[in-house]
């Protein structure tokens, strides 16, 4: 077992085999395929991590198993792509501190995939500081095994663009459709999620099924942010009845549909659903919608101005717990909505930390500590 | 008399509301169309049903439209601006929308 760090650029230098920086390889060829130093390794007993350097790298194929020629990624050996700088070191976060309720953090130097048309279906792959774009009519990635400080930009006007397949964990991930003209969402289908960003094209885009995240396994969503979707925040479709949905320090604004959205399964619902301290305003359904599930239990979020209502089909399960209600406006509560910042501003005495949603802003003067709502248990 | 019965209760919510909140968006979106079409386009898109669109989708499976398609329909969206600016039309469209206008709409 070993780990084997090979580096990369948009074009090779030295003896051009990845080894060093001094010898890095190009990531891709003339014609946008990856270099024989990541299809030709062999993944039996080691994993792979690969420094991509600075640059835009323009993806010709699609990047799949059927492009390994020995072995391919697996869950004890994956492949890791990290983004690195001009000398080969590791990239570090932007902004460390960065809560998905902010806008994104910047992109400035990050290496850039540009996927095109083309898609990633290759499994045990995790990307790492990078930058990811494409406007392919279908997934940009089937499968991403893992994914932490990436940005994903999805241009694609198709009705069955996405951004991500099925997932595994992300963190401080961007995903945004904000470039679409219409349809375009994101999925991830069975991915523990905390502190990224999800912005769709626009709550009047789409057809009203252009979810931000489709949960269909029950899983957790920790302090995310999803933003002006077409259709609901976050969508549950989990149908067993042990599925364990949490969403817990959210901030939903702005989807067409509802915040979070539950199917309600064939038979009943045994293990609870908790939907804790979420920031849900400006949905064109519910807030929260359960669908006359009967185990989810709603408590110390803030919800306003959803235009059905706040909450729908809690069946037996109580709406009061903490749960604030009062009439207020985005201009009033948020730091600055048109501009992407829905920090919860410090003005905002009645929801300013109380620990609604994925993070306020921080005190005024004296640069006391903000109230940031980490229920993570630390940072991915 | 009020009204309590909880089928109406939850059309007005799940039905009312946000159909009210659409329209609404649509009036503006409207607006916005045919001021752009006068602002110029009008002037080079004539109704004529052999000028086609040069726009390049065929291969997304989508319809190839003419100039008559384009006057068509902005004339079936001067209908309904006209519509929409009848007396006391938008006060009942407005009343049942509960978020804001944006921007974006």
């Amino acid at each position: 077992m070993a780990i084997t760090t090979r580096y990369f650029s948009t074009a090779a230098a030295g003896d051009e085999d990845g080894t060093s920086w001094a010898n890095r390889a190009a990531l891709l060829d003339g014609s946008g395929y990856f270099s024989s130093v990541i299809t030709g390794f062999d993944f039996t007993s080691d994993s792979l991590i690969c420094r991509i350097g600075p640059g835009t790298y323009a993806v010709g194929q699609n990047f799949n198993s059927a492009l390994f020629s020995v072995s391919t990624p697996t869950a004890a050996s994956p492949l890791l792509f990290h983004g690195c700088d001009a000398s080969g070191n590791l990239l570090a976060p932007v902004d460390p501190d960065w809560k998905s309720s902010q806008p994104a953090w910047s992109a400035t130097g990050i290496p850039l995939i540009d996927f095109g048309g083309y898609y990633s279906s290759l499994t045990y792959f995790v990307p790492l500081h990078l930058n990811f774009t494409g406007n392919r009519s279908g997934y940009m990635f089937t499968s991403l095994h893992g994914a932490a400080w990436c940005q994903f930009f999805l241009t694609s006007s198709s009705t069955s663009a996405y951004i991500a397949g099925t997932a595994a964990t992300m963190s401080n991930c961007v995903f945004s459709a904000k470039g679409a003209t219409a349809y375009a969402c994101i999925v991830i289908p069975s991915a523990e999620i905390y502190n990224c960003r999800i912005v769709g094209p626009g709550a009047s885009s789409g057809t009203g099924d252009r979810h931000g995240i489709i949960d269909v396994v029950g899983n957790r969503q920790i302090n995310c942010t999803v933003l002006d979707v077409g259709g609901n925040g976050i969508n549950c479709t989990a149908s067993h009845v042990s599925r364990r949905f949490v969403v817990l320090g959210t901030t939903i604004a702005n989807c067409g549909g509802s915040g979070i959205n539950m199917s309600n399964s064939a038979s009943p619902v045994t293990a609870i659903t908790l939907i804790h301290n979420c920031m849900i305003t400006g949905c064109g359904a519910y807030g929260i919608n359960a669908n006359s599930q009967i185990s989810a239990l709603v408590k110390d979020c803030r919800l306003r101005d959803n235009t059905s209502g706040n909450f729908s089909g809690l069946g037996n399960f109580p709406t009061d717990f903490n749960n604030y209600t009062t009439d207020s406006d985005d201009a009033t509560e948020y730091v600055d909505s048109a501009a992407g910042d829905y920090r919860i501003k410090n003005t905002a005495t009645d929801v300013w930390g109380k620990g609604y949603g994925a993070g306020d802003e921080p005190a005024s003067g004296s640069g006391g500590a903000p109230h940031y709502g980490d229920r993570s248990g630390g940072k991915n | 008399m009020a009204i309590t019965n909880t089928e109406v209760i939850t059309f007005a919510n799940d039905t009312v509301r946000p159909m009210a909140e659409k329209l609404r968006a649509l009036k503006y979106e409207i607006d916005a169309a045919i001021t752009k079409y006068n602002g110029g386009i009008g002037a080079v898109c004539v109704a004529d049903m052999a000028g086609l669109v040069e726009d390049g989708r065929e291969g997304e499976g989508v319809s190839r439209l003419t100039g008559n398609d384009i006057v068509g329909l902005v004339a079936q969206m001067t209908t309904l601006q006209a519509q929409f600016a009848g007396a006391g039309v938008m006060d009942v469209i407005i009343k049942p929308c509960v978020r804001p206008l944006r921007v974006a709409e």
